[in-house]
């Protein structure tokens, strides 16, 4: 791995169109007007979703610590709200921001123009009937109670049908690629892209249409949940900061080398990960030692890729102060590499006696597909939108007030609720505290989740409120690039802006 | 640049906005001439610290599949043996019986009787200060722990009317007597302990009941002391 | 990296070795395993849920109640669970052969109910709980469950089924609390769970 040996190497990574003469820049341009209706469709989609998921995510909470709060009528209970909003939050606003997403990563890596995007905004109209159609279910008791797949198995056929209408646009758009080299994004969208309906196809199988009997069930149910964070919002995160952090400092992704190991790594250890959902639980050992291990040997992935992403950084961080894209990838990057950690060393089965089955496992969860995933999503989102829009952002501050509410919202979500739920662990393990006490204890930290869970419903909601005001917008001939600062910085950043969004 | 040998099909736009694209290329360009170079890859070689570290867990991780894999079978669940479990014979005087009668009435009688013996007024009677437990005989308590008792019943004067379970097929004798000592001698309650062999006395006693539980006048009538 | 074909082989086989060693090994090595033969009652382990316990069990399933109740018993040494006397021995695979989804759950905001059949038997306490927890639980985080009860002017004679509710918890005068039929299958599936026999892979007290 010699980086002087290879000139030829050097040459292979370089895409051949890397200029800024016009006919390239006449070729973006065509590529974000294909993907303009498709893409923002699912973006607007995706945010009502997010809208609906965050009041169902406000209603649990409260319900946590306030059981009597609209307890009377079944389609609210607790234990209905809770899939509800995990199920909206998935597969409503996740999932269809991500596609989102890898669609356009997919179009303007492989230089290529996004095809069928009519075709591909019917399919999304039919992907957000069948979440409709899941949430319902789900609320009217149709739950399958199976973690991470409640939407009962009509809603799952229609999910899947609209999903592969969609994939198999994006997947087009790389077999037809005209830049044949594959940049790092690439491998994770296609591999992403290619492992969810595997994932979710196997499971619905399985699970739900013909299922497996006794405790395959609990292998089969943690084998999927725990990769559709690993295998598909993890490549999908992965590959928008492969792509921002260098194409918004303008700068090379730092190793090759690193790229390739993390990726192989990546894909050869988490998918086998799952069962550590299971430990001290009715597994044969063998299973979840094995998923142990590849837990374990997740450090090397994710170690690789924090190397890679910080020393591409390094040098750059000022330019966090004017990129809300970078800003919000970048700290999606940070809680990647704590969050991945966090999940190894919760798998090593002395410290997996206390946290499991508490509070600690939930704050985990929403800093992987939070702290990680969605602000990775946002950070995205503010670096698409424009280009598909052709308009500016209308306002700096609700950009700020979007960051600043949702970055510590996660925090005071997830440091406290980490705090309370190892308390509850330890107490729950020591038989002479009586069980009623473990509940009580966890109470305070519950109520500071509600209020870090208001934060961020403030955040969501400004951000949605931008995106409805982009949209709406008058296009005018030039806007200005709205800076990313305090208002009374403006003037004196305005230079760098121009380039730095 | 090299121009792709094919060139690329015109832009299907739609055709309501066909009016629009002089205007929005112009526009476009204004955010597009901001924007960087598409992404590439720099060369940096890799850490030989990281290849240190990678390989050590890899090492780890051989050592603890091979030490931890119950033998690959499917009825292994403890990690740290390769076969069946051998059936564990407690050594006898190993159980703490305070500890045991204290634990059995947290998992077993707390939830009605409460963790303060007060029970629920109108629902569970209390234990604490009870005049059914605070007896000299402990006859009548064991019957009604493996029996169950239901129906109307008066204590302490207040009266109740709700049904107790049988814990016959439940819990050991061992349990019985250490539940009912600790219920006798916690919350103020000084009655004297219940001894093992008791319990097993009135178990085989009133076998022929089976899981029917008692009334308060049939307890009545049997002797306080068999 | 140029090759696609290539790529995508690699993102293949890696997907598929965890599909097969995670859920088809698992189904090939214990998907088959049959009930067994309690020697001391000689009746089969474990038996189907059925009747008003089967139903019940679609309303723990529909009401989530996984979402705070784990129904795995963890081994002698590996947390508190069979000194918390959630159980005699820890849960192995052949405890679930019937359950269609198996509810194993991963929270524990409540107790364990694997065995809650064997550990509170009680009808009369589970009625009053799912009504309203706060009548025996002071202080718990349980939501009530008042849509499984149906609150209704007393008749010619009060229902032998009604609730005996007292002090804040009182119905008005003239009214009376009583279980719906849905209330009674959920009592009658918590009082099922039970699995306290020994196997020969998992003796008691581990």
């Amino acid at each position: 791995m010699n980086s002087q040996s290879s000139p030829s190497l050097r040459q292979a990574l370089t895409p051949s169109d890397n200029d800024s003469s016009p006919e390239r820049k006449a070729l973006l341009a065509e590529i974000d007007a294909s993907c303009r209706r498709p893409v923002l469709f699912m973006f607007a989609n995706g945010l009502l979703w997010l809208m609906a998921g965050t009041a169902l995510a406000l209603l649990t909470s409260y319900k946590m610590h306030s059981p009597n709060f609209l307890a009377d009528w079944s389609w609210l209970t607790f234990g209905r709200v809770r899939p509800a909003h995990l199920n909206t939050m998935v597969y409503g606003f996740a999932s269809q921001v991500a596609i989102g997403v890898a669609i356009w990563l997919m179009c303007r890596l492989g230089r290529v123009p996004f095809m069928q995007g009519g075709l591909v905004v019917g399919a999304t109209i039919f992907w957000n009937i069948g979440v409709t159609v899941g949430i319902v279910g789900i609320l009217a008791g149709d739950s399958t109670s199976i973690e991470w797949l409640e939407m009962p198995g009509y809603a799952a056929y229609i999910l899947f049908i609209a999903y592969a209408l969609i994939a198999i646009w994006a997947i087009i758009a790389f077999r037809f690629r005209r830049e044949r080299h594959l940049y790092v994004s690439q491998w994770y969208l296609l591999a992403a892209l290619f492992w969810f309906p595997w994932l979710y196809s196997a499971a619905n199988m399985m699970l739900v249409i013909d299922p497996v009997r006794g405790t395959v069930q609990g292998a089969v149910n943690w084998w999927f949940a725990h990769n559709v964070l690993g295998l598909w919002f993890t490549p999908i995160g992965l590959a928008a900061i492969y792509y921002f952090i260098p194409k918004v400092i303008g700068r090379p992704i730092h190793s090759y080398f690193l790229s390739t190991l993390g990726f192989w790594s990546l894909a050869l250890f988490y998918n086998w990960a799952g069962i550590h959902h299971l430990i001290g639980g009715p597994m044969p050992a063998w299973l979840i030692t094995v998923s142990v291990v590849a837990s374990m040997m997740m450090i090397i992935p994710v170690v690789t890729v924090a190397i890679n992403h910080h020393m591409t950084m390094v040098g750059h961080f000022k330019k966090l102060k004017y990129s809300p894209t970078l800003r919000f990838i970048v700290f999606g990057a940070m809680s990647y590499t704590v969050v991945s950690l966090q999940g190894s060393s919760m798998a090593i089965r002395s410290l997996n006696e206390v946290t499991h089955f508490t509070h600690y496992t939930i704050a985990h969860a929403h800093l992987g597909v939070y702290a990680f995933f969605t602000m990775v999503m946002f950070g995205s989102m503010y670096y698409i939108v424009p280009r598909l829009a052709l308009r500016e952002w209308p306002s700096a501050r609700l950009i700020s007030i979007h960051f600043w509410t949702t970055a510590l919202g996660i925090l005071l979500y997830v440091v406290p609720l980490s705090v309370g739920g190892v308390l509850q662990g330890l107490a729950m393990n020591n038989p002479d505290i009586p069980f009623l006490k473990t509940v009580e204890l966890t109470k305070p930290y519950l109520v500071t989740r509600t209020f870090a869970g208001i934060l961020m419903t403030v955040g969501h909601t400004v951000f949605a409120v931008n995106f409805v005001w982009i949209l709406a917008r008058r296009r005018k001939a030039y806007q200005p690039p709205v800076p990313f600062i305090a208002a009374g910085l403006q003037q004196e950043a305005g230079a760098q802006l121009g380039k730095d969004i | 640049m090299n121009p792709p040998s094919n060139p690329p099909p015109a832009p299907k736009l739609d055709p309501h906005e066909d009016h629009e694209l002089h205007d929005v290329m112009q526009i476009h360009t204004a955010i597009l001439r901001r924007e960087k170079a598409e992404p590439q890859e720099g060369l940096e070689p890799m850490p030989i610290w990281l290849a240190a570290l990678f390989g050590a867990l890899l090492l780890w991780g051989g050592y603890y599949l091979g030490r931890y894999n119950g033998g690959f079978k499917a009825l292994v669940f403890d990690e740290k043996s390769s076969g069946l479990p051998i059936m564990a014979a407690k050594p006898p005087g190993s159980v703490d019986m305070v500890v045991l009668g204290k634990r059995t009435y947290t998992a077993m009688c707390a939830p009605c009787h409460q963790e303060t013996g007060l029970g629920l007024p109108g629902q569970f009677p209390p234990l604490a200060g009870s005049d059914w437990v605070n007896t000299a005989g402990h006859a009548r308590l064991v019957r009604i722990v493996l029996n169950g008792l239901t129906g109307p019943m008066e204590v302490n004067g207040q009266p109740f009317n709700n049904s107790m379970p049988p814990w016959r097929d439940s819990i050991t004798d061992e349990q019985v007597a250490a539940v009912l000592t600790y219920v006798r001698q916690s919350w103020g309650n000084k009655a004297p302990g219940v001894p093992i062999d008791d319990v097993k006395v009135i178990r085989d006693k009133t076998k022929e009941r089976a899981n029917q539980p008692w009334t308060a006048d049939l307890l009545k009538a049997t002797p306080e002391s068999e | 990296m140029k090759y696609g074909p290539l790529l995508f082989l690699g993102i293949f086989l890696t997907l598929a070795s965890s599909w097969v060693g995670l859920t088809v090994i698992p189904q090939m090595q214990f998907g088959g395993l049959q009930t067994t033969k309690i020697e001391e009652t000689g009746r089969d382990y474990p038996l189907n849920t059925w009747g008003a316990a089967s139903k019940g069990r679609e309303l723990y399933r529909a009401n989530g109640c996984i979402y705070c109740h784990s129904q795995q018993v963890r081994p002698q040494g590996f947390g508190a669970d069979i000194e918390r006397g959630w159980g005699t021995r820890r849960s192995v695979s052949r405890d679930y052969l019937y359950d269609k989804p198996v509810f194993l759950g991963t929270m524990r905001t409540g107790p364990d109910l694997t065995n809650i059949g064997q550990r509170q038997p009680s009808v009369d306490w589970h009625l009053s709980h799912l009504y309203d927890p706060q009548i025996t639980s002071k202080g718990s985080t349980m939501p009530p469950y008042r849509f499984l009860f149906e609150q209704r002017k007393i008749g010619a004679k009060p229902s032998p089924d009604a609730l005996k509710l007292t002090g804040e918890f009182a119905t008005p005068p003239g009214y009376e609390i009583v279980p719906t039929e849905n209330a009674k299958d959920l009592v009658a599936y918590l009082l099922s769970l039970r699995a306290d026999a020994a196997l020969l892979e998992a003796p008691l007290g581990k």
